[in-house]
């Protein structure tokens, strides 16, 4: 099919039907002339005249040329190639990748106008519908201006979803499809991570078109998350924020790294090596507990949406501690390190084993068992609720518990008490948060232990271990549970003389303490929080505050609200509660498909900036300046 | 306005009192004129003396000579006598052609009324023939002074039309014409060139002095048409389309080669060409030719 960028131009040439107009007038019009003889007009030779008559025809012949060429030329006339739609009739499906990463510079726009482009090379009798890697826009339709709509509002996401799901509902639309031939268009910037799933998937019922949004020369470094140093950071005391960024590209690049949280900003220039990730640390010192929220945010690129990440904590301004323990001296030295006065930020209640059936344990961030053998069933029951209410527990033993049966599902618990002699702690895992600010700065194994129970661990995790092999401190994997195989008794240990013993503790305590849920979302999921006790909950989110009516949870009676729709990164707030929603950092990896692995697979590539047409424009004047050049020619002959 | 004052206006007439035209080649007459005559007969100068041959008359013997010679001579004298002039003048369509205002017959015959008006005032004789296809007039040759009304009224009555036959009017006046005399003719030649050339001989041979004027126009020369045409011949009503400007360059070659050789011919045969285009006066262009020629003797 054949187009014009300038149509006005090729009207004009009509004007190449000019010299034959004139052609023809003058031969209407020509003069007649009486001469006196045509004797030497006879005389010219008849090979002349032949000569002359051809001469005239083909100087006709090329004048309409050049005229025909010219304007043709400048209506800049191009030929539409034989792309997916262009002139049959097709039921197809357009799936637009709407993942964070094609907002990349102009990716998105070029993949709304190459959609657009592609419906306006559809026959009238063609239906087209149109997905996004997560949502139907529009079912199939011959309603060009329909379509052509439903693409006008449509803008790229910030979810990282890949097309799993497209090329799952396409062949589905296309089950209902009114023409025998059907074809896929995607959309895409040709991200690997996007179109994993089409390899995979390759044998659609239909002809799959890829066409390249994407841009071939591409870089990007991205926030990919924010952490403390401290598990519960605490107020007026400075805690180290470690952000990761990284790069995806090729090239290293310096950028420039800024804290933005509680009214003060901090920046640090970061080079980051290709391909790479690096970490950067702020101090950063909460003065007030409560809610805080704060950005991370690099200088931006070409993909600004993961330049920035979004962080949200609660700081308490102590943290409750329930310690429990019959021998003074199995809680003494506990009590002591945790809260060495009353202003410290352990808040610490110290109960014997009766007196913990009186206690109300949901006023306590923390409970701390220190040497549990006259704990009832009765008492752990109550412990394993308050476990799976979100609360944290520490369990020092010294000797196996008098009910077994709550600690058996976490290991065995084997006799035999050391009785002689002493070990120490030899292997630790400085990863996790309770032993990392230990790490080359503390010698964890000085302390003796005299005496601890030996537990092989079934559904706990090592975090520590004795000399002889045996494990010292064990983290429960569905619980937030530590589990310490030696309590803080001086006659079993003298770890409560060493230095190491109230930072531990500490490191220990606070862990136990986080926040039961989590602060930070990526994009796309459900925030769920505690419905308030009358009334609806307000909600703020970057987009605008609304409220929402609460819900019931399934197989309790408490209520609670999942908030769904965090479609936009920021800062959301759900009643007294602060959220961080963030992008999934891997949509940032840009890293394409290799066209010939595409092309193996039996896909068609169509590149975005390749012409869809074949420009005639300078083939046609080209030729109209040939035809000029014989006209001249003719004139001198 | 009468004929004769329409051909011979008094400018003209005043150039030509001044200039006469005079036979180069010898010509036969019985009256007194200019031209000199090859007979020696009586006259009012000596020539020469022959010795008498039998038949001559005794009249013509020179008795003095005899009687110092007791020989007979006889003396002959140059007797000039009287020119027949003969106008062939053409009349064929081709004649009408005019680009300039002047079609080349009216040029013709002012041509032909001027030559008649110079050689009756040199009490030469004058006769007058139109042709086109064939012969159309003849007016046999005097000279008396009435006989000029006689020629311009004839003139005046002239028509072109018709197709050219030089060849074969100028065949028939050549047997026509016996004594010997001067033959002008006033034509554009537009003809077969062989057949005219041939013709013209015939007079020569026939020992008449031949002048031929032929009048053209400036376009039948220089073929200064623009534009594409359909030209139609005068004679034959053919018609051709053609631009002239693509043809213009060869047939200004094609003709000039044509009367080029024309007028090599005549040369070679002692026919005095003369070419006159209708742009020019003709009175300017008589004159001129009359000087050079008086002045080549």
């Amino acid at each position: 099919m054949i187009g014009f960028l300038l149509p006005k131009f090729a009207w004009l040439a009509l004007l190449a039907l000019s010299p034959i107009a004139i052609h023809l007038l003058n031969r209407l019009r020509l003069q007649r002339i009486d001469f006196s003889s045509l004797q030497f007009l006879r005389e010219v030779r008849r090979e002349r005249f032949n000569w002359l008559r051809l001469k005239e025809l083909l100087l006709l012949i090329v004048r309409t040329a050049v005229l025909l060429f010219l304007f043709l030329g400048l209506s800049r006339p191009f030929v539409r190639l034989d792309r997916p739609g262009t002139r049959r009739e097709v039921s197809t499906v357009l799936i637009l990748d709407d993942s964070y990463s094609m907002r990349y510079g102009t990716t998105w726009e070029r993949a709304l106008d190459a959609a657009r482009n592609y419906l306006n090379q559809l026959t009238a009798t063609s239906e087209a519908a149109i997905l996004t890697t997560t949502t139907q826009i529009s079912g199939l339709s011959r309603n060009r201006q329909q379509l052509m709509t439903a693409l006008d509002s449509l803008t790229a996401g910030w979810q990282a979803h890949d097309l799993s799901w497209a090329l799952e509902r396409a062949p589905q639309l296309l089950a209902d499809a009114l023409l025998p031939r059907q074809e896929i268009v995607i959309f895409t910037d040709l991200q690997q991570r996007s179109l994993a799933p089409l390899i995979r998937n390759r044998n659609l019922p239909a002809t799959i078109f890829v066409r390249d949004c994407g841009t071939q020369d591409w870089k990007n470094c991205a926030v990919t998350g924010v952490t403390f140093r401290e598990p519960l950071p605490e107020p007026q005391r400075p805690t180290r924020l470690v952000a990761r960024i990284r790069n995806y590209g090729t090239q290293a690049e310096n950028r420039t790294l800024t804290l933005q949280s509680s009214g003060t900003v901090e920046t640090q220039p970061v080079r980051i090596p290709p391909n790479s990730e690096t970490r950067v640390e702020f101090e950063k010192e909460f003065s007030q507990p409560g809610q805080h929220t704060g950005t991370v945010s690099l200088d931006q690129d070409s993909l600004p949406c993961d330049d920035q990440y979004f962080f949200a904590l609660s700081i308490p301004r102590r943290l409750p501690v329930l310690l429990i323990g019959d021998d003074p001296n199995d809680v003494h030295y506990l009590a002591r390190a945790l809260a060495p006065d009353s202003e410290g930020f352990f808040a610490v209640t110290v109960r014997n084993s009766p007196g913990l059936k009186a206690a109300d344990l949901n006023q306590f961030k923390v409970i701390g068992i220190a040497n549990p053998a006259r704990l009832t069933l009765l008492d752990w029951q109550r412990i394993e609720q308050y476990l799976r209410q979100g609360g944290g527990v520490f369990i020092a033993l010294a000797r196996e518990p008098a009910e077994e049966g709550f600690l058996a599902r976490y290991g065995r618990i084997s006799t035999g008490v050391r009785t002689s002699g002493f070990v120490t702690v030899s292997r630790v895992n400085y990863q996790h948060p309770i032993f990392q600010v230990f790490e080359h700065r503390a010698d964890v194994s000085i302390p003796r232990f005299f005496s601890h129970v030996r537990f092989e661990p079934i559904n706990a995790d090592v975090l520590s271990s004795f000399s002889d092999g045996s494990p010292y401190l064990l983290e429960s994997r569905t619980e937030r549970m530590i589990i310490a195989t030696c309590d803080f008794n001086p006659s079993r240990t003298d770890l409560v003389f060493r230095a190491l013993f109230v930072p531990l503790l500490h490191r220990i305590f606070t862990y136990l303490g986080q926040e039961p849920f989590t602060r930070n979302y990526p994009v796309g999921d459900t925030i769920t929080v505690p419905a308030p006790p009358v009334g609806l909950l307000r909600v703020r989110t970057p987009e605008g505050e609304f409220n929402i009516a609460a819900a019931s949870e399934e197989r309790s009676d408490r209520r609670s609200v999942k908030f769904r729709d965090t479609r936009v990164p920021g800062i959301y707030q759900l009643g007294a509660d602060n959220f961080a929603v963030n992008v999934r950092s891997e949509e940032g990896d840009l890293t394409r498909f290799a066209e010939s692995d595409l092309s193996r697979n039996g896909i068609t590539i169509l590149k975005d900036h390749a012409p869809a047409t074949n420009d005639l424009t300078q083939l046609l004047l080209t030729l109209a300046a040939l035809f000029l050049i014989a006209e001249i020619l003719l004139l001198v002959l | 306005m009468d004929s004769y004052h329409r051909y011979l206006k008094p400018e003209v007439i005043a150039k030509l009192k001044r200039i006469d035209l005079k036979a180069r080649l010898v010509v036969e007459g019985f009256l007194t004129g200019l031209h000199k005559s090859p007979f020696k007969g009586f006259s009012v100068e000596f020539a020469e003396y022959r010795s008498y041959l039998p038949g001559d008359e005794l009249k013509r013997v020179d008795w003095k000579v005899y009687a110092k010679t007791d020989r007979f001579y006889i003396r002959e004298y140059e007797e000039e006598t009287n020119l027949k002039a003969y106008l062939l003048l053409d009349c064929s369509g081709s004649m009408a052609y005019a680009s300039a205002g002047v079609s080349k017959l009216e040029y013709a015959s002012c041509l032909a009324a001027a030559l008649s008006y110079l050689l009756l005032k040199q009490k030469d004789s004058v006769g007058l023939v139109t042709f086109a296809h064939r012969l159309e007039n003849y007016i046999p040759p005097r000279s008396t002074p009435a006989h000029l009304r006689v020629l311009l009224h004839t003139i005046d009555r002239l028509r072109p039309a018709g197709t050219t036959n030089v060849a074969q009017t100028f065949h028939m006046l050549a047997e026509r014409i016996k004594r010997r005399g001067l033959i002008v003719v006033l034509s554009d030649l537009l003809d077969d060139r062989e057949q005219v050339v041939n013709a013209l001989r015939h007079f020569r041979h026939r020992k008449h002095e031949v002048i031929v004027f032929q009048i053209l126009d400036p376009n039948e020369r220089h073929f200064l048409f623009k534009g594409p045409a359909v030209f139609r011949d005068l004679e034959t009503q053919r018609e051709l389309i053609l631009d002239p400007r693509a043809v213009r360059r060869e047939y200004q070659s094609s003709f000039a080669q044509f009367f080029d050789e024309f007028r090599r011919r005549c040369g070679e045969s002692m026919i005095d060409f003369h070419s006159v285009t209708s742009d020019t006066p003709f009175d300017r262009a008589l004159l001129a030719y009359l000087e050079k020629r008086r002045r080549l003797g």
